[in-house]
């Protein structure tokens, strides 16, 4: 009888620690400061927080675009900070010898990839959101911005992995050997997911949220995805209708673009707001003079993104209004009143310049894609398909809101294809176009043979305390179609040993 | 105690390298230009460097950051009695510390009380508080700060700094590195003696300029004395134990503890911390609260020959951690730098955040242990451990243990073996589980990332954190380990050793994999791979002499340990990162740790050399030459191969122990042996400044310096030329001591009396190539079995002195 009892304590015991070891794990396991990842979303709200983390994951690959495009172009070039050892990697970015061991190339590819990740772990949930064509809008708005990514890596890598869900532990062994997609292939997802964008997205933006995507900057997109793969018909289709039907327009003063909050004119373009915790604009203080102290920016600039003497006699050559105190300034009075001059690192981009109170922590928004870029989109377009005198209007329509002479001296097509490069090169001057614009125009190695060939008398390149950039670059000239790509970065190559790396010669 | 590093400025007498026109003259050996400083003082910047450092006084950064000599303080007291039935037990302990920076303090109060009571006869009761508080600050301006930092500048401005400054800067602000940046104009050896004699009140129009100081950091005395860091904690655990005699052979234990520890860490900065001026306070609370139950049923009868023990217990453990953190900036001039001050509070993720964490570790114990005649020993056990640390279902880990004794000294045989007092031989198995990673690590997390809208309101929005793949799969890390072991003693113990050796296998690694960067992360948590380890471990003890007044004891220990990677799940190799990108590669068939990187072979010292050797294409003249291991004629990636490993292959200590009469001396050798230490603090040091002792001979043409040059070329870090041998001998502890007679004693209100000297690592003997200042820090990955060895910041290490006075009543 006793012995019973006991058993029986011992069992309900046994029974009471088991449950309290249960509810004692489950305590441990759910802290409320943690969501779980993939069993968060639920419904539509929780779709819509989940795609606006993916438009924050937009800033941090922008943060280091420009030097993988301005300052690799003839608009910009790496300048002295205090810290060398960082500008050392800028200067064999701008040089066009970076080492696959780059931390600009890697930050840049990783912070991409995350971003793709990202958005594939939305995608992936998005069924739950029940009205359809909420359900198709966020879809669209997701895939644009995936296909925004590859479109940026494809031509700045080559042949890439492609992801196309989420990334998850059951997979893990195809990672480490997955292989790099064709240029083609990844063509066909850009395109088709912009496709689908163009399709399903609502004409105007979700909530009315500055910021978030429409079916206008989907086809405008599409239309120079179109471009670059030299499809111009499709291109003409898009940007066509863009041009004629997205009440998108051209603000009235060139600044406004870059001062006004939510303009007209801007597409597509990555928000930055100051005071907000960690989604301010670094660029204010990126762009700012090295060691300019207080006295263009508060908390003191890292002079990236330097203007070329090259890009500032551009400007003043043609008399442009678009160039100084405009789109840069060419010196700036330090603390003791003394004038800093371009020759000795005082000028600076002045596009996404704001006070901010607190260092990496300005306001400016980076436009993507403006309506000015529709436009110039467009005489290109007719340009291949029609001919200049066709092409002409759309180029002198954004000369005008400049306030510059229309081009008249209409010839051959290659002469208005320079014409238009040179017009880009004025319009979109640190927006991070003009890269990409060269290797369109199938001129980067020549244009960028020549800037060096010209630099050779000039100090640009050669300042002592630099790297010895000038020996350097010399040796790659006439720049050679190898180094148009960047390298894969090693931590890629190195945990996958099916991952090719592009061969310099 | 002046700093005797190898970074130390070059004591430069102006006159004897350079004429009056600041031109360099030939040395004494008539060739011009014959080292690095005497070229750079022919020109205008190293010229007015000199003028500024003489004018200033010369001083030493890391002089005037650290204490000459830090004074640690040290009381205890304790007490102890009580009756038959109570015993108690108190003491308390007071340690005041100098730091070894000036702004740099620990203090501590700590306190314990024992309480043992018999309730009645069969029960005990044990209590044991221990209250403790700590307050300390922390520096500001690490130690390693003053090495990269230029000596010609004085902490403030003077008035010769204002005047080669334009007037910019008043006499007493902090200098900065960039008030003598770019622009900064030069004088001639006339123009600075027409200023000494105050016929000069302006720099004259045209004269060039340069740039004197390029360095990142702020001043390190503005860091040191603008910015205050502090720390209170107070800890507390309360102890209690319950102890029922059941019967004669059996009993219950059971334990319970409670664990609070507070640390509260405020650090503010005035205007003048840095650059940026802005008035600056933060909070940081961290708190834990630990609470461990334990409750053991025990076993113990002699049946005949056979004795027994046996024990079942069950234990929880549950911790909680807050973090509470709020940073404030934009605190108006005057007001006191507090948050509520504060104009803008950040909203950064990082720097303002609340959140707690939990982690519950569940365990029951089950153990027999059975002995024939005290000469055959066994026992068995097996635990069963459940941890938070991972996913439901994967909680759980399952681990026995077995070992086996023969006390051969105890056997008849071995009566008339005299000489022989133990004869032990014994051998385990066991397997041991290891969870030890970050928590949460099974489950996916999401975290802020806002976006904001037109209004300029936040809009949240969430996104995964990318740094670590989150694996619901991981489990315990199992370790088998198979132990053989032997302990003699020899003349009634005169003699004794313990040799043990083992062998053990770890499987199911619990490692963050390195993953392709193209997935969206880094790493990934994973149970994978095998790793063996085997080693020796020795302890010798032996009394030389052991007499009335004299006593001589000594002892040597000695250990050997060596890993391999068996398997890795199929992959061959994996590499991970340090801290500055530099490699680590993990190997099938390698021990685990292996630093990764190029060999070099001197420096570039000609472009036609440059040209004409294997190179890179951001290699320049100057920098170090790679050797190019695959012979393509160029270097590449492909060229990199195991430079290092940071595991010691040996370490063993040898001690001795004196007495005589009252006086008794003790001495501690230690030595670790074949290792590799990563310097990046000589690397810090030799980018900032070129004109440092240690980079003396740095490339400066053709024809002079053959050091590489630290401005461009391969990075140091990715080469061995930073990697150095750090084994070392040292004289771990040296100690001398008095003891009063009982004679003397009689007459005092004592019943010990003992005065002592004694001094912490008073000598090392550094053998390897290593040059840094201390080969014993600790780095940021030794918990990690993939990485180490790279040293950064590194407090140099302590050598202290200590005089001791222990009275007993």
């Amino acid at each position: 009888m006793i012995k019973n009892n006991i058993r029986i304590l011992i069992l309900a015991l046994a029974a009471v620690l088991l449950s309290s070891c249960e509810s004692l794990f489950e305590k441990a396991s759910m802290p409320e400061c943690f969501t779980p990842g993939e069993a968060f979303y639920n419904n539509a709200d929780e779709i819509n927080l989940g795609i606006v983390g993916c438009y924050n994951g937009l800033q941090a690959p922008l943060n280091t675009e420009f030097f993988l495009t301005e300052v690799r172009s003839d608009n910009a070039k790496a300048t002295p900070s205090a810290s060398y050892e960082s500008v050392q990697m800028i200067c064999h970015l701008d040089g066009f010898f970076p080492q696959s061991s780059n931390n600009y190339i890697e930050d840049y590819w990783s912070d991409t990839y995350a971003n793709i990740q990202n958005i594939n772990t939305v995608i992936d949930q998005i069924d739950v959101v029940t009205d359809d064509e909420l359900k198709r809008h966020f879809k669209g708005e997701l895939m644009m911005l995936r296909a925004y990514h590859y479109f940026n890596l494809v031509r700045l890598f080559g042949p890439l992995p492609i992801y196309e869900s989420p990334t998850k532990v059951s997979e893990l062994d195809d990672y480490f050997i997955k292989t790099r997609s064709s240029v083609d292939e990844v063509y066909v997802l850009i395109e088709s997911d912009l496709k689908y964008a163009a399709a399903n997205l609502a004409d105007e933006p979700h909530n009315k949220e500055a910021g978030r995507v429409t079916s206008w900057a989907a086809k405008a997109l599409l239309g120079r995805v179109y471009l670059t793969e030299e499809k111009y018909t499709e291109a003409e289709l898009y940007l066509s209708d863009v041009y004629t039907k997205s009440g998108h327009e051209l603000e009235a003063d060139y600044s406004n673009v870059f001062t006004e909050e939510e303009s007209k004119e801007l597409l597509f373009y990555v928000r930055y707001a100051a005071n907000m915790g960690n989604i301010g604009s670094p660029f204010a203080n990126y762009f700012a003079p090295i060691k300019s102290v207080n006295a263009v920016v508060q908390g003191d600039g890292k002079g990236y993104n330097y203007p070329t003497d090259d890009l500032i006699y551009t400007f003043q050559e043609r008399q442009d209004p678009r160039g100084d105190s405009v789109s840069f300034k060419t010196s700036f009075l330090n603390e003791s009143g003394a004038e800093i001059d371009h020759l000795s690192g005082g000028a600076y981009c002045l596009k996404y310049l704001s006070q901010p109170e607190l260092v990496f922590d300005a306001e400016n928004d980076f436009p993507v894609l403006r309506f000015a870029d529709v436009i110039l989109m467009l005489a290109e377009v007719k340009n291949e398909l029609e001919g200049p005198a066709a092409a002409a209007p759309y180029l002198n329509e954004v000369r005008a809101r400049a306030g510059v002479n229309p081009y008249l001296d209409v010839t051959t097509r290659s002469a208005f294809k320079d014409t238009l490069l040179l017009e880009r090169r004025l319009e979109f001057s640190f927006e991070n176009l003009r890269w990409f614009d060269m290797i369109r125009f199938g001129k980067a190695e020549e244009i960028m043979s020549a800037h060096f060939g010209n630099s050779a008398t000039d100090a640009e390149y050669l300042d002592p305390t630099e790297v010895d950039g000038k020996a350097q670059v010399q040796n790659f000239l006439p720049l050679g179609t190898d180094r148009l790509l960047l390298l894969i970065p090693e931590r890629e190559i190195k945990a996958n040993p099916n991952m090719t790396q592009n061969i310099y010669k | 105690m002046a700093w005797e590093t190898p970074f130390l400025e070059l004591g430069i007498t102006p006159g004897s390298h350079f004429d009056a026109d600041g031109k360099p003259l030939p040395n004494p050996d008539g060739v011009l230009y014959p080292t690095m400083d005497s070229y750079l003082l022919g020109n205008a910047t190293e010229r007015t460097k000199t003028m500024v450092a003489m004018e200033s006084g010369t001083h030493n950064w890391l002089d005037d950051m650290a204490r000459d000599n830090p004074h640690f303080r040290q009381y205890s007291l304790t007490a102890q009695g009580g009756s038959k039935r109570v015993g108690f037990y108190i003491s308390g302990n007071y340690q005041n510390n100098e730091g070894v920076m000036k702004d740099n303090s620990y203090e501590r109060l700590y306190l314990r009380a024992k309480l043992n009571a018999k309730l009645s006869e069969n029960v005990e009761l044990g209590i044991n508080v221990t209250p403790q508080y700590i307050t300390q600050e922390k520096s500001t301006a690490n130690f390693q700060l003053g090495l990269p930092y230029d000596n010609f500048m004085p902490i403030y401005h003077n008035e010769f700094t204002r005047f080669l400054t334009r007037s910019t800067y008043n006499i007493g602000d902090y200098t900065r590195s960039l008030h003598f940046d770019t622009g900064t104009p030069t004088l001639t050896w006339e123009q600075y003696e027409a200023w000494k004699e105050g016929k000069l009140d302006a720099i004259p129009d045209g004269n060039p300029t340069a740039r004197l100081s390029n360095s990142s950091s702020t001043n390190p005395i503005s860091k040191q004395q603008e910015r205050s860091n502090t720390y209170d904690e107070f800890r507390i655990s309360a102890f209690m134990s319950l102890k029922w005699d059941i019967t004669k052979k059996l009993y219950f234990n059971t334990t319970a503890n409670s664990y609070y520890k507070t640390v509260e860490n405020n650090i503010t900065e005035t205007e003048y911390y840095n650059r940026y001026e802005n008035r600056k306070a933060s909070n940081y609370i961290r708190s834990i609260s630990l609470f461990t139950n334990e409750n053991t049923l025990n076993f113990k009868d002699k049946i005949g020959d056979h004795g027994i023990t046996a024990l079942a217990g069950f234990t929880e453990e549950i911790t909680n951690y807050n973090y509470h953190r709020i940073v404030g900036s934009n605190i108006p001039k005057g007001m006191p730098l507090t948050l509520n001050n504060a104009t803008l509070i950040s909203q950064d993720g990082d720097e303002t955040f609340a959140y707690p964490e939990m982690e519950v570790l569940l365990s029951a114990l089950f153990r027999v242990m059975y002995d024939y005649k005290g000469r055959y020993l066994f026992s068995g056990s097996v635990r069963a451990d459940g941890s938070s640390i991972f996913a439901e279902g994967k909680r759980w880990g399952y681990f026995p243990s077995l070992s086996a004794g023969w006390r051969l000294s105890e056997e008849p045989l071995m009566d008339d073996v005299e000489w022989l007092s133990n004869l032990k031989l014994r051998t385990s198995y066991g397997l041991s589980g290891n969870n030890s990673i970050a928590k949460y690590s099974y489950l996916d997390r999401l975290v802020a990332r806002n976006y904001s809208d037109a209004e300029g309101q936040v809009i949240a929005g969430l996104g995964s954190q990318n740094l670590s793949k989150s694996n619901p799969d991981i489990t315990w890390e199992k370790t088998n380990q198979v132990n053989a072991g032997l302990d003699i003693g020899i003349l009634k113990n005169r003699v004794t050793l313990n040799l043990d050796c083992y062998y053990t296998l770890t499987d199911d690694l619990l490692l963050q994999q390195t993953m392709p960067v193209s997935t969206g992360f880094q790493s990934v948590w994973q149970n994978v791979g095998r790793i063996k380890n085997q080693g020796v471990e020795m302890l010798v003890n032996i009394v030389n002499i052991d007499k009335k007044d004299l006593y001589w004891g000594m002892n040597f220990n000695f250990s050997q340990n060596q890993n391999k990677v068996i398997d890795f799940g199929g992959q061959y190799q994996m590499f991970s990162y340090g801290k500055r990108a530099n490699e680590y590669l993990m190997q099938v068939g390698l021990p685990v740790s292996n630093i990764y990187g190029w060999k070099t072979d001197g420096i570039f010292n000609s472009l036609e050399e440059l040209n004409n050797s294997p190179h890179s294409d951001d290699d320049i003249v100057g920098s170090l030459r790679r050797v190019d291991l695959d012979g393509d004629g160029k270097i590449t990636e492909a060229d990199k191969t195991i430079i290092g490993n940071p595991v010691p292959k040996l370490n063993w200590g040898f001690g001795h122990e004196f007495k005589y009469k009252g006086f008794d001396v003790s001495l501690l050798f230690e030595g670790l042996h074949d290792f590799d230490i990563y310097n990046l603090d000589y690397y810090n040091a030799a980018m900032r400044d070129n004109i440092g002792e240690l980079y003396k001979d740095a490339y400066v043409d053709e024809f002079h310096g053959s050091k590489p040059t630290a401005w461009g070329g391969v990075k140091w870090e990715y080469t061995d030329h930073i990697l150095y041998d750090g084994s070392y001998i040292a004289l771990r502890n040296l100690s001398l001591g008095y003891t009063l007679n009982k004679k003397t004693l009689d007459r005092l209100p004592f019943t010990r009396v003992r005065v002592y000297f004694s001094a912490a690592n008073l000598y090392h003997y550094i053998y390897g190539d290593y040059c840094g200042i201390n080969p014993e820090f600790k780095d940021a990955y030794h918990n990690s079995v993939l990485k180490g060895g790279e040293q950064s910041y590194t407090l140099p290490l302590e050598r202290t002195f200590t005089f001791g006075l222990d009275l007993k009543f």
